[in-house]
């Protein structure tokens, strides 16, 4: 069951494109006119939203600005489609009908300035709670006219709000922590990661043990002119067939370890 | 009794058509065909990391190397090299300083780790390089990320590279779940990871479903097409790839003022 959130970072408006129609063939799915829906949590409570319909074959852009006067901006928005009606009110996430799965049915994530735009295509799941994130940026291009941020996107089928920390390490000295940033669930959690000091050759370790998600990073010109965003891969994607599994279990032990006994 | 229904219905599309097949030979290293754009208009670059020290840094990293190997758009070898790598650093790799002995302005790369940790072996798994490239157009001052796509070509121990991907035995469609909007250019890269030649048309649909225009050609094993498409109608517009490919996921460029949005489907 996917989401589809509306993501959000500084100096840019978020929005999402739904698209109405299987990526592939050889799945059954349904492609009729659908009930278009922003989810988010807030005060104990995943609320609901129909916000209209979206045609079969077609496409739906929502901007922020489109659901921003009632989702509080601690929290984030997140859109379905589906053929029935969603409650308005619930205690846990509302299942959103499985669409495909291979590939999942996907949506444009994007951002935009007034100068350009850049997105990629996503969905979004609810993670379990008791689960960790493990992960390394490739991404960053360090330099005094661009910025580089980390957002952290989390939702869990609990409305409740718990946080966690998000440390950054490099790998090298994994005895140092070089910033600790408080991230909750159900949000997109954006980090500056320009004031922690890594070159061009430093390859961040982004590490969190109270709370898993989706790493997602942008990087764009501070002029608004030129931006570049995509999501690093969970650790089991270095590995393919067998137990991958437990090759990440490897990983994130050896990692989790170096860090806890600096 | 639903479950065996759908179970069924299933099985002609995936009944020995597998995304990626179990390379030949166990703990080689696997890659992704990464797309390469080098021209006057483009530059490619890679950032190389020490994947398998992340499992395992006790082999000494003046033992361990990656081995670049390039293709043209056609899908034939045309360099290859072994790079060094550091221990938990990245290096960014120019790939245009590789791209000088051919005439072609793209192709696909793989890059394989000479290390494959031993307690991943044990796993029945594969180290495989996924990672991450990025694109510049006409020198601009930020790069374009995108991460890889597929777990394309293995490296057997005899030196021999295997393709992994197979060819459906149905025709399929993939449809890129992105609206196109203009005026700008899209340009749509298919890779073929399969060992055979394959025929594959590129659909672009308006809104109102009406085919608009179609383009067809063969890709050889290795190698690479990509289609352009000028959007300058307003008209939102969908693009359907159909093949015998089990998955044609494309990777997608998008050129409007000279700035540049690289994703895959």
């Amino acid at each position: 069951m996917s989401y589809y959130p509306i993501l959000s970072a500084p100096n840019c408006k978020g929005w999402t494109t739904l698209c109405n129609f299987p990526p592939n063939n050889w799945e059954a799915s349904e492609n009729a006119k659908k009930y278009v829906n922003v989810s988010w949590a807030d005060d104990g409570n995943w609320h609901t939203r129909n916000i209209g319909t979206i045609a079969s074959n077609g496409f739906r852009q929502i901007d922020i600005e489109e659901v921003e006067n009632y989702v509080p901006k601690s929290t984030l928005p997140l859109l379905s489609m589906t053929l029935s009606t969603m409650p308005e009110l619930s205690v846990t996430l509302p299942e959103s009908e499985t669409l495909t799965e291979v590939p999942a049915w996907r949506a444009a994530l994007g951002l935009s300035t007034e100068q350009t735009s850049t997105s990629y295509q996503g969905e979004i799941d609810p993670f379990p709670a008791q689960a960790s994130l493990l992960t390394f940026c490739p991404f960053l291009q360090p330099s005094t006219d661009i910025s580089n941020h980390l957002i952290f996107l989390n939702i869990e089928k609990s409305p409740v709000v718990r946080t966690a920390h998000i440390d950054v390490y490099n790998p090298i000295n994994p005895e140092i922590v070089l910033g600790t940033f408080e991230v909750r669930n159900n949000s997109a959690t954006v980090i500056n990661l320009d004031e922690l000091g890594f070159k061009q050759e430093d390859f961040p370790m982004i590490m969190c043990k109270g709370m898993t998600g989706i790493p997602v990073y942008l990087s764009m010109l501070k002029d608004g002119s030129s931006m570049s965003l995509e999501h690093t891969h969970p650790p089991a994607s270095l590995v393919i067939h067998g137990d991958r599994r437990s090759a990440q279990k490897i990983l994130k032990t050896k990692w989790f370890s170096r860090v806890t006994e600096s | 009794m639903k479950n065996i229904i759908k179970r069924l219905k299933k099985a002609p599309w995936s009944y020995k058509q597998p995304l990626t097949k179990k390379p030949s030979n166990i703990g080689i290293p696997v890659s992704d065909l990464f797309v390469w754009r080098c021209c006057e208009d483009w530059n490619t670059f890679f950032e190389l990391t020490d994947i398998a020290g992340l499992f395992d840094d006790d082999i000494e990293i003046k033992d361990q190397f990656a081995e670049i190997c390039f293709y043209d758009q056609k899908g034939s070898l045309f360099h290859e090299e072994k790079l060094q790598i550091q221990r938990h650093k990245k290096i960014t790799i120019d790939i245009s300083n590789f791209t000088i002995a051919t005439k072609s302005n793209y192709g696909t790369f793989c890059i394989f780790h000479s290390h494959t940790p031993d307690k991943l072996t044990k796993l029945g798994s594969f180290l495989t390089e996924r990672g991450y490239l990025s694109f510049t157009y006409k020198n601009a001052p930020l790069r374009s990320f995108v991460h890889g796509n597929l777990d394309a070509i293995g490296q057997l121990h005899d030196g021999e590279r295997q393709l992994l991907g197979t060819k459906s035995f149905l025709s399929r469609s993939y449809s890129l779940q992105h609206q196109l909007i203009g005026p700008a250019i899209y340009e749509i890269g298919i890779v073929n990871p399969t060992p055979s030649a394959i025929n594959l048309s590129c659909s672009l649909i308006s809104t109102d479903n009406e085919v608009v225009d179609i383009q067809n050609t063969t890709i050889q094993p290795r190698g690479l097409s990509i289609f352009p498409i000028l959007t300058e109608r307003p008209q939102a517009s969908r693009i359907v790839i159909k093949s015998h490919l089990v998955m044609a996921r494309p990777l997608v460029f998008r050129i409007h003022n000279n700035n540049i949005d690289v994703f895959h489907g």
